[in-house]
């Protein structure tokens, strides 16, 4: 029973790719450097998005990265454990 | 002749006079722009000095400082072993955690969380709650106790092959995973909530192996703490293990643990670990010092894997599986009258070995609402170091089966209702305890069984707040 959940478990993470970490890093942009607020206001100003190359990217693509960089905001809800600096 | 050069020289005078006229045009100009410099000029100085002031506020403001809150109705029905039911259909508690943060340089940090925990309209310092690996994390009255105290110490370079970091003080070593799915938040401890959950005071070193393995987030660590400290030099203090001149030893605590991601993937976890607890003492809220005993070393044994919001289908997984092994001392407790060592009854003394695993999903079905079940299970002789869990049942640490349930509602990005269900049915007593023998229910004696929870069910209600 243990082996199957396992096995299961693997197999739900492997089969499918979501890669908005590399989306970002060709982009340049560091999520921790403004708030949350701050990362809404630049998806409403056609100005902002231009100067951070966002303008050429699908509806669907700004759609992820949106919520990608106001989760992980300067003010962000972060992951606490030993070690993580 | 004369005619030409006199229209020669009034072309000409028109020309210069054009051009005198398009360079005063010009200088207009130029001076408009050198005002519009200037004017521009003084606004930026005025926003410089703005943003100084701005950047000497945050600079001034040495701690961050973030909030956590629950408040919660239970209504708990126990079932004891000889039948009859005691229920408690509207216990409320609420639980404050100021959370604080202070970016001391780019290689250290301190971090902090400051914690109440209580029943309303009590103040009563429950007994639990003066565990040390309990303050805060056990209902007691309105204190706010220390659950928190550590500073994250990078000592080695950027360029380093094993970048490390020591992390010192009052760990953060409760809420682990995965129990942030339940309260909607991110992970809030180093160790699986399976194998422990409490306030812990220690040194960690974690050593970062990516650039060597080529893994996400894989680390090593290397933990030391005290589950209870033996001062012999002070004499001033009344708690027997603390000041006493007799043989009683620290409780010490080893652990070696490996984590990482999953396939790469960030929003997985992968850790497996061992611990050890050497010379347990009895019961560190015995004054007797003649009484108290180290009863002996427990090892734990830990594997976990977790998953959030995997493939962005809104699903989230975990799966726990953990060992322990209790090896008793020879030394016996007696407490009331009544005799006690570690997993026994005095007279048994041989090692005990114990499995538990704890599963769980969560799953999104809209953009505010989540649902999620969990399962976990122990055997008879199962031990955990999660007696500081803010759980009032503590169901990690059953020797039975345990299955919980629950609706979650996002009311905005902070803060969340939760409604739930637990159900817990004892296999043996005692769970949860270092001292005495877990038994089975029907070989207890009569007057044994009336004191003895078989099963409990709760239904709560929470609200929790994130900011």
């Amino acid at each position: 029973m243990k082996k199957y959940i396992f096995l299961f478990f693997l197999f739900v993470i492997k089969i499918f790719a979501v890669d908005v970490e590399t989306l970002v890093k060709e982009l340049d942009i560091v999520p921790a450097k403004k708030a949350s607020i701050q990362w809404e206001r630049v998806f409403t100003s056609k100005r902002k998005m231009k100067r951070y190359g966002l303008d050429h990217l699908t509806d669907e693509e700004k759609t992820v990265l949106k919520e990608y960089l106001i989760s992980h905001a300067a003010d962000s809800d972060k992951p606490k454990f030993a070690g993580d600096l | 002749m004369i005619f030409r050069f006199y229209m020669a020289g009034l072309l000409l005078m028109g020309n210069l006079f054009a051009e005198d006229q398009l360079i005063e045009t010009y200088l207009d100009a130029i001076t408009q722009q050198k005002q519009q410099i200037n004017e521009l000029k003084d606004r930026v100085d005025e926003l410089e000095d703005s943003l100084e002031s701005v950047e000497t506020r945050t600079l001034v403001d040495k701690i961050n400082f973030g909030v956590g809150f629950n408040t919660e109705v239970n209504s708990y029905e126990k079932k004891y072993a000889d039948g009859h039911k005691h229920t408690s259909s509207n216990l409320y508690t609420t639980k404050l955690m100021l959370n604080m943060e202070s970016k001391i340089t780019k290689n250290m940090r301190f971090t902090g969380r400051l914690s109440m925990y209580k029943y309303w309209a009590d103040s009563t310092k429950h007994m639990y709650s003066q565990f040390d690996n309990m303050q805060g994390r056990a209902p007691s009255d309105s204190t706010l106790f220390v659950e928190r105290a550590y500073v994250d110490w990078k000592f080695t370079g950027d360029k380093a092959l094993f970048p490390s970091v020591l992390t010192i003080g009052r760990q953060p070593s409760s809420d682990g995973p995965s129990h942030q799915f339940k309260s909607n938040t991110t992970r809030k401890s180093t160790y699986s909530a399976l194998v422990f959950d409490g306030a812990s005071d220690g040194i960690v070193l974690t050593t970062s192996l990516e650039k060597v393995l080529l893994l996400k987030n894989a680390r090593i660590r290397f933990a030391y703490g005290k589950g209870f400290q033996n001062d012999e030099t002070s004499q001033n203090v009344t708690n027997a293990f603390i000041g006493a001149d007799n043989s009683l030893k620290d409780t010490d605590v080893y652990g070696l643990f490996f984590e990482s991601a999953l396939f790469n993937r960030s929003n997985t976890l992968f850790q497996i670990g061992v611990a050890q607890m050497k010379n347990i003492i009895a019961n560190p809220l015995d004054s007797n010092s003649s009484e108290n005993k180290n009863i002996g070393d427990v090892t734990f044994a830990g594997v976990m894997f977790e998953g959030t919001d995997i493939n962005k289908m809104g699903l989230d997984l975990f799966a726990h599986f953990a060992y322990s092994y209790a090896k008793p001392s020879h030394d016996v407790y007696s407490y009331n009258g009544q005799s006690m060592s570690l997993l026994g009854d005095g007279s048994d003394f041989e090692s005990k070995s114990a499995t538990a695993f704890w599963l769980g999903t969560r799953y999104a079905v809209s953009e505010f609402s989540k649902v999620g079940v969990e399962y976990n299970q122990g055997s008879r002789y199962w031990l955990t170091a999660s007696q500081g869990s803010y759980d009032l049942l503590n169901k990690l640490s059953t020797r039975g089966k345990a299955v919980e349930t629950y609706y979650l509602y996002a009311i905005n990005r902070y803060s969340f209702l939760r409604f739930g269900g637990v159900y817990v049915d004892y296999d043996y007593t005692n769970s949860g305890w270092f001292l005495s023998e877990p038994k089975k229910f029907e070989d207890l004696s009569s007057t044994e069984k009336q004191s003895s929870v078989e099963s409990v069910k709760n239904i709560y209600l929470q609200f929790g707040l994130n900011f």
